[in-house]
């Protein structure tokens, strides 16, 4: 037989190189990335830096240096739309992550109905997010069921039982926040499920045979085993959260005022509504920048403390 | 002996109030989940005079399928289930179409790229060390803006491009193409970082082993590392599958007239303050969420094991 | 803004005679004035000229009006082989997507269906095609057509657009309570005044105030189950400057563009408006169409001021309390201006534009004015699942617009039709609405005082003047004022 010849043989040959292949890949990934999102966002970086709106044509932007960057950093709207997204993305995020804990917890020790607990509340992170917005919208009417349902609650409280959940502008921002929790607590208890079935058994039964009470087993065995789940819940639920803007479209449009605007429905408003494109892309580069920071911070913890556990287990 | 035996009648009594408790907090939080699930299924069933009413009805009264039935029909007219003599088809057939294909090959792309880079950054550290992280990076753009750009880079840089370089000219606004490379591109990061830490369980030894056989390296890598990664896979390919289903503001930038996916078609129906068509609406929300609840369900096995993200290693 | 009328459950049957009906119109071609017909001539003479094989135009087209307009598409296919594919969106996503298309020049869309302050920012982006050439050659008609809604069509100085809709902002009373002798007698007692429909924002609070009931009481021998509101009107974010113009009562700028708000008119008029917001239902800051209109159909408030459509909606809906019990009125006057003046912002009138990057501008154009010529847009008015309204004279004798809306009605808004205002017709009409929306809602939360609303109102928009070039729009703006855009003059 002869050796394969021609310049495919060949090329496959280079290919299956080891110090090739294992680059093939790399190439393909970022092949892709520089393609489809590199490029936009060079232009994206670019577009900064023009004297540009929308409502004149991108031939005749310009230039201007860093202008677009000083009025979004001396921007007022910029900045309480920031603290916003933090107020929401914080509460909301830590809300799920006790939820999620809380009811992984719970179904990791059930035996009977496991099955129905897991399919039933993993349901909320499939349902698409315009949907749920729509959803919330019916129920959150004044008049509507959910009023209807706390009605007891609420004239035991002695407060108003039409709670103004769409209007009042604190009502308004707990609102998104509900319908954020309701969401995403599937993926925290998701996370933290598979966390728990993760624990090492042997190690929770040498710890019961020690005399360990449940409480101790669960605050000095499970707990320290879990952390890294904890970090990993923040992070992808943080990302995803201060970006946090379908539900602010869908059921408040920012409103009542400006009570719900999160950073990205500002940026939406400032770039589709008013047509700031430079500005918005300004902006934007701004909080990429500010999150990469804060997420991989996130990460960077999280990798500490992985390297903590190994060593302690290498010990 | 009688001690003993009320001290363990105590301990199972105590043991089955807690089984009880769980179980009562459990329900609580899965009427919760299934409250607003229940709000739009019933709506659905209902007519136009019933979808909001004071006091609001928790049943309807004189359920109908007509909200179904318009959904899906090609010609309303035809078909007899116009409310009027004017209706317009929604045609959700093109969107199911269009979101279902949009998002299967995204998705199967990216699973399958992602994988084999995650292989690759596990084994060889290709990359270098901040890669794994670095890929973030692309997942955290925020998607309103880069819209613009993309728009500009779909509907004219690509074109021009192609104009010049191949003779003919190729745009990727409003076409399948272009909606699949982006959504196989925002999520690629997640299955990179989601399939590392699955591959990263597995002992190098065993392949190691597989080689020193004389196994090949593409055959070691399906017969040993993938088989066992595969749960980790369905998970991944789930969890991009529904960021990609969902996503709505990029895919109403680049599509339209021609593409349309089903959050962009749900929209067409909807707005914060125009009057909405509540009834074919939960049509629609209940129709595009069984797909995904299905996928779940039948996965669900594999969804727990595989989401630790390889926390917890050994 | 109207609401998408599927909740009127109308007999089919009746709707499918107006099919058949509109399907012999298209058969005899006999209703053609000279103005469609030069369309229908030309658009002939296009195709055979061009020798198009099945020509398609698309239009992106408010999802409002994707039951109506399909009819009219058909019988223009029907008369002249030019096929009209219609791509219903939110109005809101709208502008984004005309915005998008100057960037992206793809040509999908021939046309745009979206609100006249669209145009400007469109317009100055390139991305609508100037359509005075085209109108010298087949002549529109625009005899009869309020000054202001004539203005709107240009920007500039250029033709962009064409309006097919009256959509002014108006009062409606319950004619129950109005002409309930007892409630006339206790109103005169009261306030020395006769009932009926206010004079001024001030008359109309005043009513709210006195109509405003608590639940469980008798009044007039009527016992209210339910509270009666006193009032009922638009104070969402994106609706609350389309009501504004009616109590400000002048131009929002002085002819350099600087703005008057913060004065004693501007505080009046912040004050005045949201004062009477106590008298409406508490929530009336998250409400928009979909809550407004049953809620008055509901019977559960005395006044609302609101979209003309509200009026039929009243009569139509079947599940409506209030069938034939209203009482239209024009605009109250405003109580800040120095002189009484009664301004109805225009406030959610469509118009058709001609995208730049068409292939067939012109044959565009012509469907255009095919229908909204005097005709057709009449017919297109009168249309039963139609969201257009009645704004010109030759809406008075028409029988089906008559039918539709009533003569009281159509006087009513015909009269109204003569105090329109445009809103703020210049680029960056969305954000200088947005900071005024915004400062607004911060007044009637209790969170600042008019005069400090009044002051960030100033700022914020000397600040989007700046951004965008205070020369271009200080020329625009004057344009406009000096086309009548506004009624008032400098």
């Amino acid at each position: 037989m002869r050796p394969p010849n021609g310049p495919f043989a060949r090329l496959g040959a280079w290919l299956s190189r080891e110090r090739v292949f294992r680059w093939i890949p790399f190439v393909l990934v970022e092949g892709t990335f520089i393609l489809v999102i590199i490029i936009p966002f060079l232009l994206t970086i670019y577009i900064s830096f023009l004297r540009w709106r929308a409502n004149r044509p991108f031939e005749q932007a310009y230039l201007s240096g860093f202008r677009n960057y000083e009025a979004v950093l001396s921007d007022t709207g910029f900045w309480a739309a920031l603290g916003r997204t933090f107020y929401f993305a914080g509460f909301a995020v830590v809300f799920e992550l006790v939820i999620g804990f809380v009811l992984a917890m719970l179904v990791h020790r059930v035996v009977r109905g496991r099955r129905i607990y897991i399919t039933v509340f993993l349901i909320p992170m499939m349902v698409v997010p315009v949907v749920v917005g729509y959803n919330f919208s019916m129920i959150y009417i004044d008049h509507g069921p959910l009023n209807q349902l706390l009605s007891p609650l609420t004239t035991l409280l002695g407060m108003e039982p039409r709670i103004r959940w769409l209007s009042d502008p604190l009502a308004a921002q707990w609102a998104i926040i509900l319908a954020d929790v309701w969401q995403w607590t599937s993926l925290t208890f998701l996370i933290f499920l598979s966390g728990f079935s993760a624990l090492p058994p042997q190690l929770i039964s040498a710890a019961r045979v020690m005399g360990a009470s449940r409480w101790q087993i669960f605050w000095w065995v499970e707990f320290p085993l879990l952390k890294p789940a904890i970090v990993i819940a923040v992070v992808v639920r943080s990302m995803e959260a201060l970006k946090l803007f379908d539900p602010v479209v869908l059921l408040t449009f920012g409103g009542p005022g400006t009570s719900t605007q999160t950073v990205a429905y500002y940026l939406w408003e400032q770039v589709w509504q008013f047509n700031k494109f430079a500005f918005g892309a300004a902006a934007s580069i701004l909080l990429l920048i500010l999150f990469s920071a804060l997420i991989f911070t996130g990460i960077w913890l999280m990798m500490r403390e992985r390297t903590r556990l190994d060593r302690e287990r290498a010990s | 002996m009688n001690g003993d035996a009320t001290g363990r009648k105590a301990a199972d009594r105590l043991r089955r109030r807690r089984t009880a408790l769980r179980h009562t907090v459990l329900i609580g939080w899965g009427a919760i989940i299934m409250f607003p699930i229940y709000w739009m299924i019933q709506t659905s069933f209902k007519d136009s005079g019933e979808w909001v009413t004071w006091p609001p009805n928790w049943l309807p009264q004189d359920p109908t399928l007509k909200n179904y039935e318009q959904i899906f029909a090609f010609d309303v007219q035809q078909a007899g289930v116009a409310r009027e003599a004017t209706e317009q088809p929604f045609n959700i057939w093109g969107s199911l179409v269009d979101s279902l294909l949009i998002c299967t090959i995204s998705s199967l792309i990216a699973l399958f790229m992602g994988t084999f880079l995650a292989y690759a950054i596990s084994r060889f550290n290709v990359g270098g060390s901040t890669f794994r992280h670095m890929v973030l990076m692309v997942r955290m753009i925020p998607p309103i803006v880069i819209a613009i750009p993309l728009l500009m880079y779909y509907a004219v840089m690509v074109p021009f491009a192609t104009e010049t370089l191949l003779g003919s000219r190729i745009s990727l606004f409003d076409t399948r193409t272009g909606v699949s490379a982006l959504y196989t591109t925002v999520t690629l990061p997640f299955v990179i970082w989601m399939m590392l830490s699955f591959i990263d369980e597995v002992p190098y030894t065993l392949e190691h082993a597989a080689r020193l056989m004389g196994a090949g390296r593409i055959y070691t890598l399906r017969k040993v590392v993938l088989p066992l990664v595969a749960s980790g896979m369905v998970v991944t390919f789930l969890f991009v599958f529904i960021l990609s289903w969902g996503e709505f503001l990029l895919a109403l930038t680049l599509t339209h007239p021609d593409v349309s996916t089903l959050p962009v078609l749900l929209n067409k129906f909807q707005s914060a303050s125009e009057g909405r068509l509540y009834g074919p609406q939960a049509a629609i929300g209940t129709v595009i969420t069984i797909p995904v609840v299905i996928m779940g369900v039948l996965i669900q096995k594999h969804l727990v094991k595989g989401f630790s993200f390889g926390m917890m290693r050994r | 803004m109207r609401i998408d009328r599927v909740t009127a459950r109308a007999p089919i049957a009746v709707a499918c005679a107006a099919g058949l009906l509109l399907a012999a119109g298209a058969a005899t071609g006999a209703e053609y004035g000279p103005v469609a017909q030069r369309a229908i001539d030309g658009a002939k003479a296009y195709v055979k000229a061009k020798g198009l094989k099945n020509p398609t135009l698309d239009i992106l087209l408010n999802s409002l009006y994707r039951n109506s307009f399909p009819d009219f598409a058909k019988e223009w296919q029907g008369l002249t082989g030019v096929a009209i594919k219609a791509e219903p969106l939110g109005y809101t996503d709208i502008p984004s997507k005309v915005m998008g298309e100057a960037v992206a020049k793809t040509g999908a869309f021939d046309m745009f269906n979206d609100f006249p302050y669209t145009q400007p920012d469109a317009a100055s982006a390139g991305v609508l095609k100037p359509l005075d050439e085209y109108a010298a050659k087949y002549k529109p008609d625009f005899s009869g057509v309020p000054e202001a809604f004539i203005a709107q069509q240009f920007y500039n100085g250029k033709q962009y657009s064409f309006v097919l809709d009256g959509d002014h902002i108006i009062l409606v009373l319950r004619k129950d309570i109005v002409e309930n002798p007892k409630a006339r007698e206790e109103f005169k007692k009261a306030t020395g005044k006769d009932l009926g429909c206010p004079a001024n924002m001030a008359d109309w609070e005043e009513q709210a105030k006195f109509f405003h009931t608590e639940a469980g009481q008798t009044r007039w021998g009527v016992k209210f189950d339910k509270p009666l509101y006193g009032a009922m009107g638009y104070r969402s974010v994106n609706f609350s400057h389309r009501h504004f113009p009616a109590y400000f009562g002048g131009l929002l700028f002085d002819k350099d563009m600087n703005p008057r708000i913060n004065s004693a008119q501007g505080t009046k008029a912040i004050t005045a408006f949201s004062s009477i917001v106590q008298y409406m239902p508490k929530d009336i800051q998250g409400w928009g169409t979909p809550q407004i209109y049953p809620f008055w159909a509901s019977g559960q408030a005395y006044s609302v001021m609101s979209f003309p459509s509200i009026f039929g909606y009243g009569n139509a809906n079947p599940k409506s309390l209030v069938k034939q019990k209203q009482v239209p009125c024009v605009i109250p006057a405003s109580t800040a201006s120095e002189k009484p003046v009664r301004r109805a912002a225009e406030a959610a009138g469509t118009g058709y534009m001609v995208n730049s990057y068409s292939d067939h501008p012109e044959l565009a154009y012509l469907f255009i004015q095919w229908l909204t010529s005097p005709s057709v847009g009449n017919r297109a008015i009168a249309h039963p699942r139609g969201f257009w309204d009645p704004f010109r004279k030759a809406n008075i004798g028409h029988k089906g617009i008559l039918k539709k809306f009533g003569q009281e009605f159509l006087d009513v808004t015909l009269e109204n039709a003569q105090y329109t205002t445009s809103l703020l017709y210049i680029e960056g009409h969305y954000e200088y609405m947005k900071i005024l929306d915004n400062n607004l809602a911060d007044v009637m939360n209790g969170n600042i005082k008019p005069e400090e609303a009044a002051k960030r109102v100033e700022k914020g928009w000397n600040g989007v003047t700046e951004d965008i070039g205070r020369k271009e729009q200080i020329e625009a703006w004057r344009k406009g004022v000096a086309a009548g855009l506004y009624i008032d003059k400098f």
